[in-house]
């Protein structure tokens, strides 16, 4: 987005005065509308696409293969398609990472089949477009792809250790996975202000962004700083820091409610 | 909670679309599955008493409306007229009865029927789909895709499994059909063996439709009391007619469930092979599997575990002490057992104590397979193992007689009794059936339906009787019928594809006519070789000529050598119903006293036959061969030959030994001869094998067409020059479509022998006669067979060179992409690529060779099916199949023969002992081209003081008649009393040896 | 090996349709207004393909300048969950993806009146997020679609789906279940005309049964161009609708 210095100059002093003035009138907690759609492609097990209403939009599947988890540990594999971006473009690895390292946390149990095998679940991400740092916009579509995802229910034996056995599935009956995933909340940081879910024009003259997780109802790691734009970058103080984590537990349990009803 | 219950969205008018969501689970993995289903309202009910269908319906691809079949008056029972609706497991269990015209003429088959057909059997779904395509004047059948209209179709309930809703599904075809006929009057039937669905049917408002099951249906037919034999036997228990009688101890161990079996396999703790059942002892089975170099043994019937010869079973490996080597006991079925009654079960006998298996774990029978494949490396014991699961069944009908002792003669009523099958590596079948004493010197057709893991015995149905045991015709179509061959006359769509002209039929006058090249464009692309001195040389009588020859003198001192094959292939054209017939058959059948042609007379004896005198269109391979009958180069040309004579081996040598014919006819045969054994001589030197078989011959009188006496088959030089020439055919016929088709051209292989085959016989001929055997390369093995000569019996090297044949692989016919270059290998003809192509009127191959080289020379564009992997790779496995029951045909048929010849003629011939058991020997008596075994009992009367040496292949008796030790050994040569003895127990004729 | 009943005695195929029917056909255009100048959503049977077509426009870079007509890059990103298995990698650099894309790109170079557009570049991005067979001719579809959306002058409608044959029965619009069973041609029929843009033939077809195959195919071809054309004037409705509505 580019922005004339008269008008960066204009966002800047209302963001960081005290009123906190949004160019669109939000408040500073406050989301903008977020359209959620489920089940969106069939032959996934889960799915989800996002669109925010400035027209950013996230694409996500789960698709689930049963693994030997004493060969393979790892359950939960997250791939991340920006769409204009290289694989190895330092965004998409730097938003793979970290949504890897937040999934990474998420219990396994409910992923685990017999004594020998599990389900790998793989959580394909494709953001078709986006107008600001996207890992918010990611994590929704990853969370409800996630809680919508419906496994194949085993028929088989739990025991397979001492009498090898390939699972075993029903033909048509699913299990809900009723999985969880962690959200990630963007917070801009303008002056001694802190604001969610900032905008475009927002983030175009933050002098830092937060990324903030969120799960089960508290603040987790990992927690970072974001360089939102490329001309206003400075330091902050530690103090605003525990104002954003103060703001996203304040608020996205709301949010999450908001997004679920 | 279960998968989202898709909805219809209508498309237009008379067409929505659905979406069907499974899930499929293979190798252990789970993916889901989204398919769209549409669903429309112009399937017709094909009734021709309906007003409404007609309306509906709209033309295939070909622009044909479909054929409303269903009778407007159908036959009538208590109930009034009715169609039938087939549930799946009356399909699958009573299809011979479905074919049967005398009952089930007006049928609905609802599509989910067929689909599960499908995927239950294969060969019944196409035994279904002929009857449907074969709708006549007393069978109707139709299928009604139920699944496709909208009317009949449903979704899936919460938590019912596909077999209940595909139950309902049937349900609501029924009820729908009913609803769609009221005003017709014809009532709905559904019949069905699935209590289930009948309770089902019934707890809904079913004012619509009846439900019986197939003994109810039939005992509603007007002729049911004679159809009621032909109703298969299933398991009496789950039908209502339970029995306390029935309930017995006896019990086979349960297969394991799917998932066990997919993880054991995968995890290499159980094997999945083909069983093959010793032909010696039905109780010992043989399973070949690919990490092992000799086969796994299965012994006892608990271990067998109702397992069939050829089925494809699941095996587990049995702990180490229960392995053991080959039985030396001979044991076959009809002697096995012999008072088990059939009404009830019994459970005597120690033999079928399961093997004790100590419970051990998948790990540790890892560590025993290792220890399996290095026993077998090391010694002579042999790992055994029992079968867990049948994953595939080879059941089809089978030829039999009734065991006489187990009929009761004093019931009129339905008894049980055991049918003993011609196959002797086969167990009994049980059958119910009220007519028993009639059939008790018949040959009987019967068809395996069931084998619960409570009964010793499995189940079956009668089929018909082929007629009285020993008269000809029940016992030529008893081999037939045993070994799969169709002998049926050909069909009249097949007979429609013949040229109109039929006997009259004639090659055009000349290639450039301008009529004719109307009538056939492709004629203009014929070689006219009219010209040239063309002769056929035959066995005797032959009136199938598939090929001739010719040789002529070039300019330059080399020879234009010419092998002209019928062209058959231009009257049988691809995708025909004639062509279907003969890919179908894959070979003619020769037997004693009869040919089962795979086409018609017509063509066969006819219109492609190289008959001398008259103009014939053929296929003709001609090479320039030098003094040294080396090819400078060949050519091939689609042709119009006219051969000059067509002579008897005999006479062709006669012929070419006289002196005095100096014509040119015979020069160029004695060129042909000449060239034949320079071209005999390369192959040798190259390492072809010369092998041997016990073949004889039967002489049959032209008059009584009694079989009169046996021959041992002679061989002439005349036979040598036209096969000869016939291979040198075939070899460049194989180079050339190959070349044009590297991925699909039709080859025949013969793959070199692994050497654990020889394994025995070579330690037989170490032990006896200091002699061996090499398998190296097929040269060293013709060169190692030259020496195997024992001074004293001349026939020892041919004794040598039959039982090495035992142990060769079969030749095989495949498609080029199957194999890499260097596996075309023919191994007994020591070529690196051949095929069959010189036979084309006896041999399916042949067509497919023919049309193949047709392509690569331009004449005219190959079909797809020959083009295509997947297709060729259905004929290749279609006509290995076929010429291998062809071949036992033909051998069966000559056993029965020689049976006959025999039964006049008791005589003293010399004999070779071929086997030792620790029980009897295998004696070969070449004369006959017969083999038998001598059972213990027979050679001596005390049969605990018969010692049995297993390493020097000695059995040692007290002679019965002189009361003195005698030993004998492989190898040996004895006099033996040949004749021929009906089995009181089977009516079974066969050679019975006395050793004198 | 394949024991399906591909076209049934009775003229039906593995999922109901008869041999000359062409699957659901859904489209709608303007679907990410916010993100690029043109752009279309299409579900043909269960292919689901989103088009987005940016420009004409400044050049990225100056090597893609061309002072004569618009320069067009298609580029095609086929997910790897849009298959019943989820493939391991990325279909990006395929061999058969760039095939695809070339001669896409080719297609439409002739169908766009690119002259009127010098000096600029129209990118057109194609993202498949279900596959079921024909997926090549829903993208021509999908990408004609996202032209029009974004107003680049076109001759005339490029509308493209594959014909199968079965023995000597041509399938219409064949799904991936077909496809395993049978050999397919794609076909790009340009508006109402017999011309054909694209041509792609999968395995062997028997020339002597082409006749038939691209009879059919173009058939297919002109109700598809029929079925755009109707979402195209019926988007374009709405919004002459909306305009006025707002005035």
């Amino acid at each position: 987005m580019s922005l004339s210095i008269a008008e960066e100059s204009f966002l800047y002093d209302s963001l960081s005065g005290p009123q906190r003035l949004r160019p669109d009138g939000r408040l500073p907690h406050q989301f903008r509308p977020v359209e959620v759609f489920t089940d969106f492609l069939p032959s996934s097990d889960g799915s989800s696409r996002v669109i925010a209403s400035d027209g950013s939009e996230c694409i996500v599947s789960v698709k689930c293969k049963v693994v030997d988890h004493t060969v393979e540990p790892d359950l939960i594999q997250v791939d991340v398609d920006i769409a204009g971006e290289r694989d190895d473009s330092l965004l998409v690895e730097s938003i793979a990472s970290l949504l890897n390292k937040l999934i990474g946390t998420v219990d396994h149990a409910r992923l685990q089949l017999t004594k020998k095998y599990s389900f790998k679940i793989f959580i394909d991400v494709l953001v078709l477009s986006s107008f600001s740092y996207p890992i918010s916009l990611i994590s929704f579509g990853v969370y409800f792809a996630v809680s919508a995802t419906q496994l194949p229910k085993l028929v088989s034996n739990f025991d397979d250790l001492e009498v090898e056995e390939l699972p075993m599935f029903d033909d048509y009956d699913l299990v809900p996975l009723e999985m969880r995933t962690p959200l990630v909340f963007t917070l801009a940081l303008v002056g001694k202000n802190v604001f969610l879910d900032p905008a475009a024009n927002e983030s175009a003259v933050a002098n830092n962004g937060l990324v903030v997780s969120w799960s089960a109802g508290t603040v987790v790691a990992p927690l970072r700083t974001i360089a939102l734009n490329n001309t206003h970058v400075t330091g902050f103080d530690p103090e605003l820091l525990q104002v954003g984590i103060k703001l996203v537990e304040q608020h996205a349990p709301g949010i999450v409610h908001a997004l679920e009803g | 909670m279960s998968t989202s219950v898709s909805t219809r969205k209508r498309l237009s008018e008379g067409l929505a679309v659905t979406q069907k969501v499974f899930i499929r689970s293979r190798n252990g993995n789970a993916t889901k599955i989204v398919r769209e289903h549409y669903l429309r309202n112009d399937i017709p009910c094909l009734s021709t008493a309906c007003q409404k269908c007609s309306e509906i319906v709209v033309p295939n691809a070909a622009n044909e409306l479909p054929k409303f079949v269903l009778s407007a008056d159908p036959m009538a029972i208590g109930l009034g007229k009715h169609y039938v609706v087939l549930d799946t497991n009356i399909v699958l269990l009573a299809i011979d009865l479905l074919e049967n015209p005398s009952c089930f003429s007006d049928v609905i088959i609802p599509q989910i029927v067929l689909d599960e057909v499908r995927n239950r059997s294969y060969p019944v779904y196409l035994r279904l789909r002929a009857l449907c395509r074969d709708s006549n004047e007393t069978k109707r059948f139709i299928v009604f895709h139920n699944e496709f209209s909208e009317y009949t179709y449903i979704n899936r309930q919460k938590d019912e499994t596909i077999n209940d809703r595909n139950d309902r599904a049937i349900r609501q075809t029924c009820e729908w059909y009913g609803e769609h006929l009221k005003e017709t009057g014809i009532k709905i039937v559904l019949v069905s063996n699935d209590k289930l669905n009948r309770e089902a049917a019934k707890s809904q408002d079913s004012d619509k439709y009846t439900t019986l099951n197939l003994n109810k249906y039939v005992d509603a037919l007007p002729n049911g009391e004679e159809i009621k034999d032909l109703i298969p036997n299933v398991d009496p228990k789950t039908e209502a007619s339970l029995n306390e009688e029935d309930l017995n101890e006896f019990t086979f161990p349960e297969y394991y469930s799917t998932a066990r079996i997919m993880g054991g396999i995968r995890n290499g703790v159980l094997y999945q092979g083909n069983i093959q059942i010793s032909e010696y002892n039905f109780l010992e089975g043989a399973v070949s599997l690919p990490s092992f170099s000799k086969p796994v043994l299965i012994v006892g019937q608990m271990n067998l575990n109702r397992a069939f010869n050829g089925d494809q079973v699941v095996v587990e490996l049995l702990p180490e002490s229960e392995w053991q080597a080959p039985s030396s006991v001979a044991l076959d079925s009809e002697h096995f057992d012999v008072n088990d009654n059939p009404g009830n079960e019994g459970d005597e006998g120690d033999d079928v104590v399961a093997s004790k298996n100590p419970i051990i774990s998948d790990k540790q029978r890892r560590m025993l397979a290792k220890d399996a494949i290095q026993a077998q490396k090391a010694q002579k014991v042999r790992p055994t193992a029992r079968v867990v699961a049948i994953t595939r069944r080879s059941w089809r009908q089978y030829v039999g007689q009734i065991a006489p002792n187990s009929v009761d003669l004093q019931t009129a009523g339905t008894q049980n009794v055991f049918i003993i099958l011609m196959d002797k590596c086969l167990p009994k079948i049980r059958i119910r059936t009220r007519r028993a004493a009639e059939l008790l010197d018949k040959r009987v057709v019967i068809s395996v339906d069931s084998w619960p893991a409570n009964y010793k015995y499995p189940l079956g149905h009668f089929v018909r009787d082929l007629g009285t045991i020993e008269s000809a015709q029940a016992e030529t179509e008893a081999l037939l019928l045993e070994h799969d061959v169709e002998y049926r006359p050909f069909s009249k769509k097949v007979l429609e594809c013949l040229p109109e002209e039929g006997h009259d039929w004639k090659a055009p006058v000349s290639v450039d006519d301008i009529e004719a090249n109307k009538a056939d464009p492709l004629l203009a692309k014929r070689k006219d070789l009219r010209d040239k001195l063309i002769c056929s040389i035959d066995p005797p009588g032959c009136v199938d000529i598939d090929d001739a020859l010719h040789a002529k003198k070039l300019p330059n001192g080399h020879w234009e050598v010419g092998v002209h094959i019928a062209d058959v292939t231009h009257f049988v054209k691809p995708g025909t119903a004639l062509d279907a017939e003969g890919a179908s058959r894959g070979t003619s059948v020769y037997l004693v006293d009869k040919r089962i042609d795979m086409l018609p007379m017509l063509l066969g004896t006819d219109l492609c036959s190289l008959k001398p005198y008259v103009d014939r269109f053929a296929f003709s391979v001609i090479w320039e061969l030098d003094e040294n009958a080396d090819i400078i180069n060949v050519e091939f040309h689609k042709s119009v030959i006219r051969s000059r004579e067509a002579f008897a081996y005999e006479q062709a040598q006669l012929r070419i030994d006289d002196p005095k014919q100096q014509d040119e006819l015979t020069l160029g045969m004695r060129a042909l001869l000449q060239l034949s054994i320079k071209l005999k001589q390369k192959r040798l030197e190259a390492g072809a094998l010369n092998l041997a078989s016990p073949e004889v011959k039967v002489h049959m009188d032209s008059e009584t067409s009694d079989p009169g006496e046996v021959e041992i088959k002679k061989l002439l030089a005349t036979n040598s020059l036209v096969e000869e020439f016939m291979l040198l055919a075939n070899i460049s016929v194989a180079r050339k479509i190959y070349d044009s088709f590297p991925q699909t051209a039709m080859l025949r292989r013969h793959a070199p022998p692994p050497a654990t085959n020889f394994e025995i016989l070579n330690e037989m001929l170490q032990r006896r006669k200091n002699m061996s055997i090499s398998v190296e390369s097929s040269k060293a093995l013709a060169d190692s067979l030259d020496r195997c000569e024992d001074p004293k019996d001349p026939y020892f090297n041919t004794l040598v060179r039959i039982m090495s044949t035992r142990c060769m692989m079969a030749a095989q016919y495949f498609y080029s992409g199957a194999y890499s270059y260097p596996d075309f290998r023919h191994y007994g003809l020591a070529v690196d690529i051949y095929t069959h192509f010189t036979s084309p009127i006896r041999r399916y191959c042949d067509i497919v060779a023919h049309r193949q080289l047709a392509g690569a020379i331009d004449y005219e564009p190959l079909s797809l099916d020959h083009r295509d992997k997947h297709k060729m790779d259905m004929i290749c496995r279609n006509i290995n199949r076929k010429h291998r029951n062809a071949q036992f045909a033909g051998r069966a048929s000559i056993e029965y023969y020689v049976g006959q010849v025999m039964k006049n003629n008791e005589s003293l011939e010399s004999g070779y002992v071929i086997k030792v058991f620790n029980n009897g020997i295998v004696v070969l008596v070449p004369k006959f081209g017969v083999e038998g075994l001598i059972r213990l009992e027979n050679l001596t009367d005390d049969t605990h003081s018969a010692e049995f040496d297993e390493v020097e292949y000695k059995l040692t008796f007290t002679s019965k008649d002189s009361k003195n030790r005698r030993e004998v050994f492989v190898f040996d040569q004895v006099q033996v009393q040949v004749r021929s003895v009906l089995d009181p127990i089977t009516n079974k004729r066969k050679a019975e040896l006395i050793l004198k | 090996m394949s024991r399906l009943e591909v076209y049934s005695p009775e003229g039906l195929r593995l999922d109901g349709r008869r041999w000359n029917e062409l699957r659901r056909f859904q489209a709608s255009i303007s679907t990410h207004a916010h993100s690029a100048d043109g752009s279309s959503y299409l579900e043909q049977g269960n292919n689901k393909v989103v088009t987005l077509v940016r420009g004409p426009g400044e050049p990225a870079s100056r090597g893609q300048l061309d002072g004569q007509r618009a320069t067009l890059r298609v580029s095609v990103n086929v997910t790897k969950f849009s298959k019943f298995e989820r493939s391991r990698t990325s279909h990006r650099n395929e061999r058969r993806v760039l095939e695809i894309q070339t001669s896409l790109r080719r297609t439409f170079e002739k169908a766009c009146l690119l002259h009127l557009y010098p000096r600029t570049a129209i990118d057109v991005e194609l993202h498949v997020l279900e596959q079921d067979g024909g997926v090549l001719g829903a993208m021509i579809n999908g990408i004609t679609l996202a032209l029009v959306d974004a107003g680049v002058a076109m001759w005339d409608y490029v509308a493209g789906v594959s014909v199968g044959l079965h023995d000597q029965t041509p399938l219409l619009d064949c799904n991936s279940l077909e496809e395993t069973a049978v050999s397919t041609v794609t076909l790009g029929v340009v508006g109402k005309t017999e011309k054909l843009s694209l041509m792609v033939v999968e395995d062997k077809i028997p020339l002597d049964r082409m006749e038939n195959v691209l009879a059919i195919g173009i058939a297919g071809a002109h109700r598809i161009r029929d079925l755009m054309d109707q979402e195209l004037r019926k988007h374009a409705k709405n919004r002459i609708d909306n305009l006025a509505g707002k005035q």
